[in-house]
């Protein structure tokens, strides 16, 4: 417990520069990356390499979440329609 | 008409649906059938004062994928809830609102029907359009998205936008009955970019925006205020925004890694944390898939939260969502395709445990089944 407690001490201590981080982050990864020819994008088509390999199943994951939880969005969570699961 | 008829009733417009979907050139149906079970005595929000907020969900999901031309896909999922909550039973037998010794099932019925196309310039177009009801909770949402690619493919921007038209009840403590339905819009827009890094590295970044207006108080949420129990009382708007990033690295055909995070805030005063490892692995030539995950999840508390209340504030909640805390989930899914002479046959089976500080923890399983036409 010792661990998540050190984690969440540095996971809040970084939040205030989140929005920077994330912008600087995203503008780095871009602008550095070189062009993947089509021919060599055979293990990014597989289902393993996507982003969300199990979406119909994930959706049940995000609703229960969303609402036992403070926080939603991103990763294709919903922020209405109902629940069913008071 | 009952709960059950309705299901019924449900069930076969459904097959029937299905079965004329059947007759019709590449179509895709699914259904994932979701149980979730939720043991926790941490709810303070609970008017009894046990805390109990055992639940139990059942939830089967139709999905319908039809390819209507080589550009243009039609998709459809009707979803069918049914469910059991102690929160509900004790507002319920406590108050006897529904005059027949307390609430011991709901259900909700939603649908959704959606449109997606490839424009002359390969950009997609989609819109989308749902509906919600269940016996204090209905919803009207449309939705629309678009989604660019650039450098051959390399580097694709999306955006998409959701208007919510939700009504929803509280509960009149003083009258012991449910108020009549009131208003709760939502808007949301999704901004989402994602980049191939190498031929075995692929980086997703995410960002939603969210405004929240009207009712946003729950009806079975209420506070201990000087040893009584009073209403839980919320601002009437929220701005709410997310940050996420997935990065995907495949060591070999049969093996990939992903790590996903998330940040969280609000003007309530929650913000949150949101890691995400995942093993993926290809098995059996490529029919079978199986992932293993880990999720950890932290968040502040609410302005607005304390565990109980001596005097009235202006707003006042106990909700265990609105306090701070941290939260662990394991869990894995397993998918298996099996390749007939006309189709194929694609099996599910997914199970995650999800423990909670404070004590609360729950349990879900998930059954698959999926074919094509």
């Amino acid at each position: 417990m010792k661990v998540w407690a050190i984690i969440n001490k540095i996971l809040y201590l970084g939040e205030k520069y989140m929005k920077g981080i994330f912008v600087i982050f995203l503008l780095g990864v871009i602008s550095s990356c070189a062009n993947v020819a089509q021919i060599d994008r055979g293990l990014l088509s597989s289902k393993i390499m996507q982003v969300d390999p199990t979406p119909e199943e994930r959706a049940f994951l995000h609703e229960t979440h969303a609402y036992r939880e403070g926080s939603v969005g991103v990763s294709g969570q919903s922020v209405g329609g109902g629940c069913g699961c008071n | 008409m009952g709960v059950t008829e309705k299901l019924i009733k449900y069930s076969l417009v459904t097959l029937t649906i299905f079965s004329h979907l059947l007759s019709l050139a590449k179509v895709k149906v699914k259904s994932v059938v979701s149980y979730f079970d939720q043991d926790s005595d941490q709810g303070k929000q609970v008017i009894d004062e046990s805390g109990d907020e055992s639940t139990t969900v059942i939830e089967p999901v139709f999905f319908i994928d039809w390819e209507v031309s080589e550009k243009t896909d039609f998709h459809s999922k009707i979803v069918i809830d049914s469910w059991s909550a102690a929160s509900d039973t004790a507002l319920d037998a406590n108050t006897g609102a529904s005059g027949n010794g307390g609430i011991t099932n709901q259900a909700r019925l939603a649908g959704e029907v959606g449109l997606t196309h490839e424009l002359k310039n390969k950009n997609k177009l989609g819109a989308k359009l749902g509906y919600s009801g269940e016996y204090d909770y209905k919803s009207l949402y449309i939705g629309g998205s678009y989604e660019a690619s650039f450098a051959q493919d390399n580097f694709s921007l999306s955006a998409d936008l959701m208007y919510f038209k939700d009504q929803t009840k509280d509960f009149d403590l003083l009258t012991n009955s449910p108020t009549a339905f009131e208003n709760k819009d939502t808007i949301s827009l999704g901004l989402n970019a994602s980049q191939i890094l190498t031929p075995k590295d692929i980086i997703q970044f995410s960002s939603s925006f969210i405004t929240q207006s009207g009712l946003l108080s729950g009806i079975a949420s209420t506070v201990n205020l000087g040893g009584s129990r009073v209403n839980e009382v919320l601002p009437d708007s929220r701005f709410r925004y997310a940050l996420g990033t997935t990065w995907v690295h495949g060591f070999s055909e049969t093996l990939a890694f992903s790590l996903a995070y998330r940040y969280y805030g609000d003007d309530w005063g929650i913000s949150s944390h949101t890691i995400t490892p995942m093993i993926r692995l290809s098995l059996l030539e490529d029919k079978a898939y199986l992932e293993f995950s880990y999720r950890y999840y932290t968040q502040s508390e609410s302005k607005y939260f304390q565990d109980s209340f001596t005097s009235q504030e202006e707003f006042m909640t106990s909700h265990s969502r609105y306090e701070d805390f941290s939260a662990s989930q394991l869990g894995s899914q397993f998918q298996y395709t099996i390749e007939g002479s006309k189709r194929d046959y694609i099996f599910g089976l997914g199970a995650y445990y999800y423990m909670r500080s404070g004590g609360s923890k729950s349990m879900i399983g998930q059954v698959s089944f999926g074919t094509n036409f």
